[in-house]
């Protein structure tokens, strides 16, 4: 995954910026913490490396993912916006 | 010194190009950033030295990396995408880059992407206009989205950590541990609207995973590549100065080449 790919968060704690976020059926942790909240679950954002970049309505969601479906996305696609972003 | 155990080499830092692969691919992979879900199954496939259909099919999910391969291989006449130059040619780079040509490139491009960025897409092709090349560089300093984000204060900070440890860097062992490796290397600043090498840091870098590593032995001195938190493999004279050489192309494309740097940065 390159440029992004859209995720549907599934579970949130109060105050934190680390979601489950449901991508393409695969559930990653996702941190949220260059966007503003509140969130909650069913909200859709965009992703990369493990970061929401956007915000996005179910109609954008559904749409970009047509063109991942029109295209080569795979259970690897959906594999390549989780968390690399905390080094150990 | 605890035992670790070290793959066979099949002569003095020469692997096999699917194991060179796993070297490279293993650290974003490890984090689920990059790749199929199981990390610990190409793992051991780096760890044995074990090249079978099972490793191949591993490769080709990696939907970020697999595509340039399948250009280089394919535009330079090499049959397979995981042969040791092909491999080499993408994440540390080689003459094969030279050899791809701007076209094929561009045509990647747009059968990769176009449809994703819609109207964004004159924007990322600007890249191959201005001289990119498929090495892992391009596709860090101009595809992803993450130098689009650093004139943003609030996300400068983790554009610039995402940008310098998703780059294949390089750095020069100063200390052998167990599981780590103590480096200097120089990292990734940016300064004035512009990406350029700091001066020279420590860091310390992981060799291991559970006792067990991918690379053999390590000495002071040596010159290896990283990637994330790990070390990949140790480079000879002539790698290091490939890696050199194709990421400061890239930083050249990103800082001075471009109209529009890091403009995509959203589905279209």
């Amino acid at each position: 995954m390159c440029l992004g790919i859209p995720g549907r968060i599934v579970e949130i704690g109060p105050g934190s910026d680390l979601a489950r976020v449901d991508v393409a059926g695969v559930v990653r942790d996702i941190s949220l913490g260059l966007l503003d909240g509140p969130w909650a679950p069913g909200d859709y954002i965009l992703i990369h490396s493990g970061f929401a970049l956007e915000r996005m309505t179910a109609e954008e969601a559904r749409d970009a993912l047509t063109v991942f479906d029109d295209g080569d996305m795979t259970s690897a696609d959906a594999a390549d916006v989780a968390d690399p972003a905390v080094p150990r | 010194m605890t035992a670790t155990r070290m793959p066979p080499e099949l002569a003095p830092g020469v692997v096999a190009g699917p194991i060179m692969f796993v070297r490279y691919a293993f650290p974003p992979n490890y984090h689920g950033a990059c790749g199929p879900p199981d990390s610990q199954s190409l793992f051991e496939y780096g760890a044995g030295a074990v090249v079978d259909a099972g490793l191949r099919d591993l490769a080709r999910q990696f939907a970020g990396a697999w595509p340039y391969l399948e250009l280089i291989a394919s535009a330079t006449g090499v049959a397979d995408p995981l042969d040791r130059r092909v491999v080499e040619a993408y994440w540390v780079g080689n003459r094969l880059l030279d050899a791809v040509g701007a076209r094929p490139l561009g045509d990647s491009m747009d059968e990769r992407f176009r449809l994703r960025t819609g109207r964004q897409f004159v924007n990322l092709a600007e890249a191959v206009v201005a001289g990119g090349m498929p090495h892992h560089s391009y596709h860090v300093f101009c595809i992803y989205p993450w130098v689009g984000l650093l004139g943003d204060d609030r996300r400068y900070e983790q554009a610039l950590m995402v940008l310098d440890r998703c780059r294949v860097r390089w750095g020069q062992v100063r200390q052998v541990r167990d599981d780590q490796l103590v480096v200097e290397s120089r990292p990734l600043l940016f300064e004035h609207g512009r990406l350029l090498l700091g001066a020279p840091r420590i860091e310390t870098v992981e060799r291991t995973l559970n006792g067990v590593g991918l690379v053999p032995e390590f000495a002071v001195g040596d010159w290896v590549s990283m990637h994330w938190e790990w070390v990949c493999d140790r480079l000879t004279p002539r790698q290091l100065s490939a890696l050199r050489h194709y990421t400061r192309l890239h930083l050249d494309v990103v800082n001075d080449r471009l109209d529009h740097p890091g403009a995509i940065t959203a589905l279209g």
